[in-house]
């Protein structure tokens, strides 16, 4: 139980650090019943805190019951999120208090993902509830191997065209305030010191982000949390490869003697022009491990970004 | 040998890579002039290479038009001890020499282009770039290293259209672990720069008078790393989280977000411009975020 909490708090990181700006609730299911420990919400911590909080296993287990309890908390989402369940079922029986079949085809109806990750054997009902919505079914044999079936479920599944509906959302900024300040914050009604953030349209203090502001119903998210992805957006073009013999004879050759990025000569063994590459579009040159650092990790090309664009051209490139 | 080396290179051996606003449209409209700005600055760098043998300083400048390197302490040390001719050590004439190379370079490059009324914004994404390239040259250099850390030192305001470029930047630092502290000398304040200290986890200060910049450079931000944890640094006094829209490049704290690729839009549009989706009614949305207010009440 304990490896299973530990390694749902490592799940529950990497969701949020793929998926920002999504939600997770959880619910627990023993003594028959299905227990809400989170509603669904945005922060780690709290999800975390209320999983460490109510580690304990007891009686049967009812999967419909979880089920229906999941499905009434899904279906309030808009219907351009992605209604998604990951079950992590140890019991080898469900006893339901009615017909679980007629649960999945509902599920099914308003489009919930079912996914089961097994803890002991195979069970024909979750495969089947897995067969219906789309879902994954898979039984971990170890600890490390129920780990990485953990894991396989934080990306995001590829997207369903036809289901998803794209919708331009209103979403507010808040600001972070100083640190020492002293206010009431509007989610726990409570004396808070320091660090909390300020909805920009009611000005109600909260706690967290990203987050709903009680007050007004504004989505409350921090900027960085979307730029994160952004990178995505604007890809920046492959560096082309300079040819070292072309080069020598090229006058412009003679300006890039060292790589824009790192200032490392890009001069070879015996003086003669070494390895390098070439932006398209600011003819700056680096060298190869700049190049390879720009476009997995920075995104950015020094060359372009430290060259003045006027407004028309950029309006133009978007 | 080895272990000479590695006590050589303890946890305090910082490279400093300071990146030095010299936007003229900024530094025509102060009450401070630049050279006596620079003195300061210059008066700084002497004390952190001063701090250990081992520690290294690159300077960037950011201009309106252009960045470059115009002072890498690594490159100078074993060149001429000859003085400069401005009296000034050696180790800052070159810098100095360099400097204004660079700042005729760049108001050249000003003249070219015609004048659109725009922010006198500095290209603090391309000198941002520019460090990380360098400090990911230093990382590869091997496992012994100093601890580089960048410091931006801006008077310009912010650039929205830098918006992307400068957080992909920030994003970066914060993989490789690299602190961006910030002074920020100009009068408005600076979402980019305390963003960007807040997620790396570097201190933002922006001290109130420029007389005593020298103080605020020693005290701040000659600490290396492993000093700061003794040290009480300034504490933020709030982060703005602002984004720029896609669309106008404004600074907005309120927007709309595309539900498929998370562009941000100041104003209600029909179609998404970076992913081509069609957007329903606004209307609907309106209607969406009240229902489901109300929905909640009676659970809560």
């Amino acid at each position: 139980m304990a490896i299973m909490a530990k390694h749902v708090e490592a799940f529950i990181r990497e969701f949020f650090d793929q998926n920002p700006l999504s939600q997770i609730g959880l619910v627990s299911i023993k003594n028959g019943i299905a227990h809400t420990l989170t509603d669904l919400g945005g922060s780690p911590e709290s999800h975390i805190q209320a999983l460490m909080g109510k580690l304990e296993a007891a009686g049967d287990s009812s999967l419909q019951n979880a089920l229906e309890l999941v499905h009434e908390h899904l279906n309030q989402i808009p219907s351009y999120g992605h209604r998604e369940v990951l079950i992590l079922y140890s019991a080898l029986s469900t006893s339901d208090p009615g017909d679980i079949m007629e649960t999945i085809q509902k599920c099914k109806k308003s489009r919930l993902r079912c996914s089961v990750i097994g803890l002991s054997a195979e069970m024909f009902i979750c495969k089947h509830l897995c067969q219906e919505t789309g879902g994954l079914y898979s039984v971990a044999v170890d600890e490390v191997h129920l780990k990485d079936l953990l894991l396989e479920h934080a990306p995001p599944p590829p997207a369903i065209a036809e289901f998803a509906i794209s919708n331009l959302i209103k979403m507010g900024f808040p600001q972070r305030a100083a640190e020492g300040s002293m206010a009431i914050c509007s989610c726990h009604k409570e004396v808070k010191i320091g660090a909390g953030y300020t909805c920009p349209r009611c000005k109600a203090r909260v706690c967290e982000l990203p987050t709903e502001c009680t007050i007004c119903g504004l989505t409350l998210v921090s900027s960085p949390h979307l730029a994160r992805s952004y990178h995505h957006l604007f890809p920046i073009a492959p560096f082309d490869e300079v040819p070292t013999l072309a080069s020598s004879n090229d006058p412009r050759r003679k300006v890039g003697k060292s790589c824009f990025g790192c200032q490392q000569s890009l001069l070879g063994a015996g003086n003669k022009p070494g390895p390098c590459v070439t932006c398209r579009k600011c003819k700056h040159y680096f060298c190869l491990d700049c190049d390879i650092y720009i476009h997995e990790s920075l995104h950015n090309c020094p060359g372009c970004e430290s060259t003045h664009r006027p407004k028309s051209v950029s309006l133009m490139e978007e | 040998m080895a272990t000479v080396a590695s006590k050589l290179y303890s946890d305090d051996v910082s490279l400093l890579v300071l990146l030095l606003d010299t936007n003229p449209l900024f530094w025509s409209n102060t009450s401070t002039t630049f050279s006596q700005f620079l003195s300061h600055v210059l008066a700084f760098l002497n004390a952190v290479l001063g701090l250990n043998q081992l520690n290294q300083v690159v300077v960037i400048a950011t201009g309106y038009c252009s960045c470059d390197y115009i002072y890498d302490s690594s490159l100078t040390l074993s060149g001429n001890s000859e003085s400069g001719r401005t009296g000034m050590p050696a180790l800052f004439a070159s810098l100095l020499e360099k400097l204004e190379h660079f700042i005729v370079k760049d108001e050249e490059l000003i003249k070219e282009q015609e004048h659109d009324e725009r922010i006198a914004s500095s290209l603090l994404s391309g000198s941002l770039s520019m460090a990380l390239c360098y400090i990911q040259r230093v990382f590869r250099s091997g496992h012994l290293h100093p601890q580089p850390r960048i410091l931006c030192l801006q008077g310009s305001p912010d650039g929205p259209e830098q918006y992307v470029a400068v957080m992909n930047s920030i994003f970066s630092a914060q993989r490789l672990m690299v602190p961006i502290d910030s002074c920020y000398i100009g009068t408005q304040n600076s979402a980019f720069l305390q963003q960007a200290s807040y997620i790396t986890g570097g201190v933002h200060h922006a001290p109130k008078q420029l007389d005593g910049l020298f103080q605020f450079l020693t005290t701040i931000f000659a600490t290396d790393l492993h000093t700061r944890s003794f040290v009480q640094l300034p504490k933020p006094v709030g982060v703005d989280f602002r984004a720029s829209c896609f669309c106008h490049k404004k600074t907005i704290d309120m927007g709309y977000v595309c539900s498929v690729c998370l562009s941000i839009f100041c104003e209600h549009h029909k179609k998404c411009s970076t992913c081509g989706s069609v957007f329903g009614q606004s209307k609907l949305d309106g209607a969406s975020t009240v229902s489901e207010k109300k929905r909640k009440a009676p659970d809560s």
